[in-house]
């Protein structure tokens, strides 16, 4: 081999590496231009810890919600002058991954968090923000270690607890006249919480079943249930595992009344289980999306994600993202003062009635809960999302 | 015993599934020696050419489909051509290491590009399921079956029968004599790599109707796959189609019986076991190294 052929092996080597590694960093941190300071000066940083890769990495949808809210503000001129950033990381919806990042977002100094996801990730997480002091807005889940007494005091919660939302559902099954119901949910804090809330609403399930994040072949586990006789199933399920366990059930030939959980479907559900999604029952805090809509707030979302993010899916998903950005910002806006950490959890705890996507948060000294209702949608055949209750 | 017989059907489709891959799989090895680890992300990344091609271009499925046979064909080839061939002499783990950087690398720009929402991938075949004794199976899952068992037939023909198929088995025993005998080592190599990812590809596109297409969908899949390829005798097709459907219809009885969560680990306590008996597995040939 010839010193040239070295050289220019070498050379095609790098140029790969780069596209390589330049791709990957487009892929992993699509919202952030670096790991900047968040003391740079005129800028608030937020961070926010979501599964961009993995089974769960339709979550990062979420992201856009929050940029296009932020996008909105900055572009009337920030809060207080100070311009609102947001960096994103890759958690892989792995919780180890989830405390690694988070280190470095507090290493990177960030002011604040918002819309961090998954529910095993922010339990991982919430030690070192609670150590490092850095308030945390809006954590995407209702599991109920973020409503317990021991609740770090840094914490405020948008969502409503996952029990809610079981609860919602358990009760409104037994509203169906449902006989025998099944339940199906994930096996981790997600999950667990969930059924307690079925539990709750006094609905005895007929037959219990649990999986793993990571399972695609569900033919057993609608077996189970059709053999059990259930009439009626309520999925506590990420979407990937709810498309396969409907589809499931569909090849055979199983149509009991299907009453899934808010954070289970996805737009494309529909298509992707053509068969079992249409006619079935959705827990829901945030309103049905569609436009034109006779409610303001989804407007103002729909106009913003078009204008500050187009092309980027109008989801539930980026719902919440938006959602969690306006409780957010509205902390901020409480403050009188320089913009410290404390006067920001003060700002937080000052909020009264807020209006927003989801409904009317209100936090106080000790209160750090925001929603606390549910209601439940019926997804009809057309796509759109119909309230029922 | 309803349920029971129910079980055991409803293993099938995933059990031809696992087939398929693992074939995929046990074909390059056969051929090259070679253990893929990125054949699953290679499948994916071929389905979601299929997904684009429905999506954007408006074409038929059976169109849609070729066009995504050529793609799988063009990157197991690539891969060969550019990466895999710079690395033929070097360590078996250097060899593992880049199917493994491969995987991380093909799955990182498919979220890229196609991001991670589960996509509609329509079915081979639509329609009610069928029932047998009152035994329920689809038209799409007999198809699945049908499709596995005549590949794996077509691919031992292949390499029992023709003269192809008898050089990439020359190439398996011995490269360097293969070579001296006249064979075209390196495009018998790029061939088996270019089959092998399109058999892959032929079962992501079986499997993405019912879990939905993003481009971790095989990894699981993948484990399983790997796990019949060893249940089989890593080496042997006929081993990688019987192992798949073993551990199809053995997962749905675990989970059935036992717990979902189970599934992995008796599957692979299962295949420990028979591995501590007949080291080559069911159907795999003793190894005999002379020193």
């Amino acid at each position: 081999m010839t010193a040239r052929t070295t050289c220019v092996r070498l050379a095609a080597a790098g140029v790969a590496l780069g596209l390589a590694v330049g791709v990957a960093a487009c892929g992993s941190s699509g919202s952030s231009s670096g790991g900047t300071s968040a003391a740079a000066k005129g800028t608030i940083v937020f961070g926010q810890t979501v599964p961009q890769s993995g089974p769960a990495a339709l979550y990062s949808e979420s992201t856009d919600g929050v940029q296009a809210y932020f996008a909105s503000i900055n572009a009337s001129g920030g809060v207080d002058g100070h311009q609102l950033k947001l960096v994103a990381v890759d958690d892989q919806y792995e919780p180890t991954v989830a405390v690694e990042q988070t280190r470095k977002l507090i290493g990177q100094g960030e002011f604040a968090e918002v819309a961090p996801n998954g529910s095993a990730d922010i339990a991982a997480e919430l030690p070192e923000l609670a150590k490092a002091g850095i308030p945390v807005v809006g954590p995407q889940s209702g599991s109920d270690f973020l409503f317990a007494a021991k609740t770090p005091s840094n914490v405020f919660t948008v969502w409503p607890e996952y029990t809610v939302d079981g609860q919602a559902l358990g009760a409104y099954a037994q509203k169906l006249g449902l006989k025998k119901v099944g339940v199906l949910y994930q096996d981790d804090a997600f999950g667990q919480t969930y059924y307690k809330g079925i539990l709750a609403s006094g609905l005895k399930p007929a037959k219990v079943v649990t999986y793993d994040p990571t399972q695609t072949d569900f033919a057993p586990t609608a077996e189970a249930f059709k053999s059990a006789g259930v009439d009626g199933v309520i999925v506590a399920a990420i979407p990937a595992p709810t498309i396969a366990f409907l589809n499931a059930m569909a090849d055979l030939n199983f149509y009991p009344k299907r009453l899934l959980s808010q954070v289970s479907l996805t737009p494309s559900s529909y298509s992707a289980a053509p068969r079992e999604v249409p006619g079935s029952y959705v827990g829901a805090f945030i309103p049905p999306l569609q436009t034109p809509s006779s409610n303001p707030q989804v407007t103002a979302f729909d106009a913003a994600m078009s204008k500050y993010e187009p092309g980027k899916p109008v989801s539930v998903f980026s719902a919440w993202g938006w959602m969690e950005a306006q409780v957010a910002v509205a902390g901020l806006k409480n403050i009188s003062g320089p913009m410290t950490r404390p006067a920001y959890m003060k700002g937080l705890e000052s909020i009264q009635n807020l209006d927003t996507l989801g409904g009317k948060v209100s936090y106080g000294p000790g209160q750090h809960h925001g929603l606390s209702s549910m209601f439940v949608v019926k997804a009809a055949s057309n796509g759109a999302f119909v309230p029922v209750s | 015993m309803h349920a029971f017989g129910q079980y055991v059907i409803g293993g099938l489709p995933f059990g031809g599934i696992y087939a398929l891959a693992a074939l995929g799989l046990v074909l390059i090895f056969k051929t090259t020696g070679v253990v893929n680890f990125a054949f699953g992300a290679m499948a994916t990344a071929s389905t979601l050419i299929l997904w684009s091609v429905l999506q954007h271009g408006g074409l038929p499925f059976a169109v849609a489909w070729i066009v995504a046979m050529a793609a799988a064909m063009g990157i197991g080839a690539l891969c060969e051509m550019t990466l895999l061939r710079r690395v033929e002499r070097s360590p078996v783990l250097i060899q593992i290491v880049l199917t493994l950087g491969l995987l991380l690398v093909i799955e990182g720009v498919a979220g890229t590009i196609w991001g991670y929402a589960p996509k509609a991938v329509p079915r081979v075949l639509t329609g009610s399921p069928l029932s047998v004794a009152r035994l329920l199976i689809t038209p799409n899952d007999l198809f699945i079956v049908g499709l596995t068992v005549a590949l794996g037939l077509a691919l031992f023909a292949i390499l029992e029968r023709t003269r192809a198929g008898l050089a990439m088995r020359a190439i398996a025993a011995d490269r360097g004599v293969a070579k001296l005998m006249g064979v075209r080592t390196r495009r018998y190599v790029t061939a088996a790599w270019a089959i092998g990812v399109a058999i892959s590809g032929v079962a992501a596109i079986l499997v993405a109707p019912t879990v939905g297409l993003d481009p971790s969908m095989m990894d699981e899949i993948g484990v399983f796959a790997f796990a019949a390829a060893i249940l089989g005798g890593f080496g042997s097709l006929a081993g990688a189609v019987i192992g798949g459907f073993v551990i199809g219809i053995g997962s749905n009885l675990i989970a059935a019986y036992i717990s979902t969560n189970l599934q992995l680990t008796l599957i692979f306590a299962f295949i420990i076991a028979l591995l501590y008996v007949r080291p080559q597995g069911l159907f795999g040939v003793e190894a005999v190294s002379r020193q």
